[in-house]
């Protein structure tokens, strides 16, 4: 019975958290039938349920609801918004007595019954109104994006987190049994039969490892789950109308990475509603539509996830910003003197400055955001802003794929091994590179690098252990600090480079303030994961600002690693090798040769249930006999994406800016030399004009088409989808709008409604106007007007408007 | 009802570790050491996929002033366990014996010395030896809090 009844509370609760988005849709379309119904069958699903379970709260409140909804079903009306909300608390009160069952403990009853009576009696007067004929205001059109995908339709299995992280275990343990074996093979030399079956061995583990670490992966769209509603709930009690977009949802992510964003995202999106998008009233009055727009969105980025959050609300101000952190003290004006506009915005993020109260009151912005960066950073993430003051803000959070598996640096101090985050370091340094000068003063060291000076420690000199003698220059890495002010960790040497498995470490260790955890690289050498906010804590360095020299430093470091940049090496289903920047690669994914499909000369790939752009096909004897899938890179370019199928994927390697370009063909941009061999570099560029070429035409449109009759049914059925295939923005005229410069109005000869204004191209602001006609033969020499089935007059006309449109 | 006790050395001294609280005795080749830690953290060892924290427990019950031995070739003996979702090993000295004792715990008696007063948690009596009764995860909660004293 205990079994039963957890389960039942396991999927009450989930089935809860994919409907609630689909109620919020709902009341953004009401008449949608396929989500009532939706609705219908949880809360019918729950009372069958329950009354088996004997659980009459549960069956009380599930049975009202039904009850109003099948009011809605069999009726053929559609509900109001005080009945959504009524169902929405309905829904609540059912998830606070799942976590109350699940507890064991009870919840006060006396609010069930108020609960629906408020239900019935909103269900009632919606009635009544109905039968008064009233119209109903039309809500806006929010959310309905990420309520499509919220009905989960794949078959899954439920399975204890424990076991995953066993086989994880296992797994491990069979890669290092696997190290081992491979050193003692290697000290017993070549044998070439017993080294094939190894190697058999290897490709099976590795794949294992893989097809473990995907269950560990989640969609982000669980990420997203909670935002609609919670815009919904904001967006009303502040008398506010905001159309949200989700996308992006089929991004995977680690699943605890997942739970460590929920919070910041949260709060970020509850900023830009409460402080970001104005009131209804002010958007009027800025010339913006009434309905802000909040549009959260999430790729895959190399290893990094991008979440972006972007409002077109009133910005950041930046003085009201600069002038907070002046009172609190956090700079000084001298420093201000000389902070770029970015680094001023940053100062939102300066710890001390923005609690609550006082920057609302001032900015109306950067409420705790000095908690969210926090905590994105603390899970090896960055937060960045951009502000439009007036236009709106876009907030980008990059965090790694994993918690777990992070790029790490292996260093040297005092003849131990430490690993350290990449993203902590900033940038490395031997000691005696000339930019460089450490100065002792009264046992504190200093290291001045292109004219900055930092706080500098020397690791040893931390831990307590005895310098190492050894030969060459000792390593400076310039790292964050909690504070996000850099300092100077000397060590030894920094050794390599490495995909590190985290886990944590013990208390005791943890205690000593200088870890952020362990792991076990592949030499079965455990090692110690650096902290470096915590070893500038318990080294007591004095962090000062010196903000604006930091910034310059830290571009000066970008700008000396893009002297290469890391690509994806890998073969073409033709055999070339090739290299594709990697931050243009989302991911590597193997999709079934049958998704890939060609019609009408364009090559596309089905992914889900959407249909990605493909630069070429697949041949049957492009593939192996027999397999059923084909590797795809799935590059995005920020905007658009495509779905690019190839032999197989060979490596990640550094590639050289310069590159002999004397090999410019097709979507190669050229060849560069990668350990001696020669690989051919993909064009991003030629590959993305290339796939669309439509669409980037699009792009270049500058013409707006105004449909002057909305009501015609040729104009509805053929002309506007002529158009819109073309490119053009199609629009339908309204009485109260005026026209736009760069409008350019169609209009049918002939119609009551003539156009008063003249035929004619104008440049002074008068608007253009295509005239069409229904006959082939025009109605003398002074008709101008094209026949309408004349589609190359037709759009020869607009291109001719276009052209002179970019001209002015 | 009697309890399973394994019979160990720490210091020179017969202790009795119940069963309940030890996954396996190991015999441990080699740690790293971990710099910056109380001296009873002798340092990390990898266990097939999972990596044990080290701690030694004569030095933890009987002070740094016992510092440890050089590691031996041959390795130490750990008792592996796990409090608080953290694997850890036990260093001791030697394990002798595994038995079931059907009699409940003595108490102590005699003045105990100081160092031993706070783990001991009484007596059993196994093969005609009195031992000390450790519980390994009060001795490693101990192990935390000796650092914050």
């Amino acid at each position: 019975m205990d079994e039963l009844l957890s389960e039942f509370v396991a999927e009450t609760q989930e089935s809860l958290e994919a409907l609630t988005n689909v109620v919020v849709a709902l009341e953004a379309d009401p008449s949608d039938r396929a989500r009532l119904d939706q609705l219908f069958r949880f809360f019918h699903t729950v009372k069958g349920s329950c009354g088996f379970l004997n659980l009459p709260r549960f069956e009380r409140l599930s049975h009202a609801a039904e009850d109003v909804l099948s009011d809605y079903r069999t009726g053929g009306a559609v509900p109001d918004p005080a009945t959504i909300s009524a169902v929405l608390a309905v829904m609540d009160r059912i998830g606070e007595l799942c976590v109350a069952v699940d507890s064991g403990d009870s919840l006060p009853d006396r609010n069930d019954e108020h609960l629906i009576a408020t239900l019935r009696h909103c269900h009632e007067v919606a009635r009544a109104t109905r039968e008064e004929g009233k119209a109903r205001a039309d809500m806006s059109p929010a959310g309905g994006d990420a309520a499509s995908r919220a009905a989960p339709a794949s078959r899954t299995v439920r399975l204890p987190l424990v076991l995953i992280d066993q086989l994880m275990n296992g797994v491990s343990d069979m890669v290092l049994a696997r190290n081992e074996l491979a050193r003692k093979l290697r000290a017993q030399g070549r044998q070439p039969e017993t080294d094939a079956a190894f190697e058999r061995l290897s490709a099976c583990i590795a794949d294992m490892r893989d097809t473990i670490s995907k269950t560990r992966m989640q969609r982000v769209d669980r990420l997203f789950m909670a935002i609609p509603r919670m815009v919904r709930d904001l967006s009303r009690e502040l008398g506010k109308t905001i159309a949200l977009g989700i996308e992006g949802g089929d991004v995977e992510m680690d699943r605890e990475m997942v739970e460590m964003v929920i919070d910041p995202l949260t709060h970020i999106v509850r900023n830009s509603i409460d402080h970001g998008i104005e009131t209804p009233a002010e958007r009027r009055a800025a010339g913006k539509p009434e309905a802000g727009s909040l549009r959260l969105s999430a790729y895959q980025s190399g290893s990094q996830i991008v979440i972006e959050v972007v409002d077109d609300g009133r910005g950041i101000d930046v003085d009201a910003v600069v002038a907070k952190a002046l009172a609190a003290g956090a700079v000084s004006e001298r420093d201000v003197a000389r902070l770029s506009e970015q680094e001023k915005l940053d100062l939102v993020f300066a710890p001390g400055i923005t609690t609550a109260r006082q920057v609302t009151a001032v900015s109306g912005r950067g409420v705790g955001m000095d908690i969210v960066r926090a905590n994105i950073e603390r899970i090896g993430g960055v937060i960045s802003l951009t502000s439009e003051p007036g236009r709106g803000l876009a907030i980008s959070i990059r965090v790694p794929l994993t918690l777990t598996i992070i790029p790490g640096l292996v260093l040297n101090a005092g003849g131990l091994n430490f690993a350290i985050p990449r993203s902590a370091v900033i940038e490395i340094l031997h000691d005696s590179n000339p930019a460089v000068s450490v100065a002792r003063l009264g046992g504190a060291l200093t290291a001045t690098i292109r004219d900055t000076r930092y706080s500098m420690i020397d690791l040893e000199e931390v831990i307590g252990v005895p310098m190492a003698q050894r030969p060459g220059p000792r390593s400076l890495m310039l790292v964050r600090s909690a504070s996000g002010i850099p300092y100077i960790l000397a060590v030894s040497q920094v050794e390599n480079h490495e995909e590190l498995v985290i886990r944590p470490a013990a208390p005791v260790v943890m205690a000593a303030g200088i870890y952020a955890g362990m792991t076990l690289p592949d030499n079965g050498q455990p090692m110690l994961l650096l902290d470096a906010g915590g070893i500038a804590q318990v080294a007591r360095l004095p962090l000062v600002a010196e903000t604006v020299d930091a910034g310059a430093a830290r571009e000066d470091a970008a700008d000396r690693r893009a002297a290469s940049y890391p690509s994806l090496r890998f073969i073409e289903l033709t055999g070339e090798e090739r290299a594709i920047r990697l931050s243009l690669v989302e991911r590597v994914e193997d999709v079934p040769v049958e998704q890939v499909l060609t019609s009408g000369g364009h090559c596309r790939v089905r992914i889900g249930d959407r249909l990605v752009p493909s630069p070429h096909p697949v041949r049957a004897d492009q593939v192996p006999p027999g397999a059923r899938v084909v590797t795809c890179l799935r590059i995005r370019d920020g905007v658009r994406e495509l779905c690019y199928p190839v032999h197989a994927v060979v490596d990640i390697s550094e590639v050289p800016v310069e590159m002999d370009l004397s090999a410019r063909y097709g979507i190669v941009a050229g060849l560069v030399l990668i350990d001696g061999r020669q690989v051919e570099v993909v064009d991003g560029f030629a590959l993305m004009a290339a796939v669309d070429g439509a669409a980037a035409e699009e792009a270049a449109r500058q013409v707006r088409c105004v449909i002057a009759d909305a009501d015609d049914m040729w104009n509805r059925e053929i002309l506007a989808p002529l158009l819109m295939q073309a490119g053009y923005d199609v629009r339908w005229r309204r009485q109260d709008e005026p026209a736009d410069e760069g409008d350019v109005l169609l209009v049918t000869a002939g119609e009551q409604d003539a156009v008063a204004a003249p035929d004619g191209n104008g440049p002074d602001g008068e608007k253009a106007v295509i005239r069409l006609r229904a006959h082939a033969a025009p109605a003398g020499p002074a008709d101008t007007s094209i026949y309408r089935y004349d589609r190359e007059a037709l759009l020869g006309a607009l291109s001719s408007f276009d052209g002179e449109r970019r001209r002015a | 009802m009697s309890t399973l006790y394994l019979f160990a050395r720490i210091a020179g001294t017969a202790v009795a570790l119940r069963t309940d609280e030890i996954e396996a005795v190991v015999r441990l080749k080699e740690v790293s050491p971990v710099p910056g830690v109380p001296p009873h953290v002798a340092g990390l060892s990898a266990l097939r996929s999972r990596v044990l924290t080290v701690v030694d427990a004569a030095t933890l019950i009987m002070g740094a002033a016992s510092a440890a031995p050089p590691w031996p070739d041959t390795g130490r003996y750990a008792v592996m366990c796990d409090v608080g979702g953290h694997s850890y090993g036990l260093l001791v000295d030697g394990v002798d014996d595994i038995a079931a004792i059907a009699t409940p715990p003595l108490p102590l008696c005699g003045r105990v010395d100081r160092a031993w007063e706070p783990h001991a948690q009484g007596v059993v009596e196994n093969d005609g030896r009195s031992h000390f009764i450790l519980s390994i995860a009060r001795l490693l909660d101990h192990c935390g809090s000796a650092q914050a004293a």
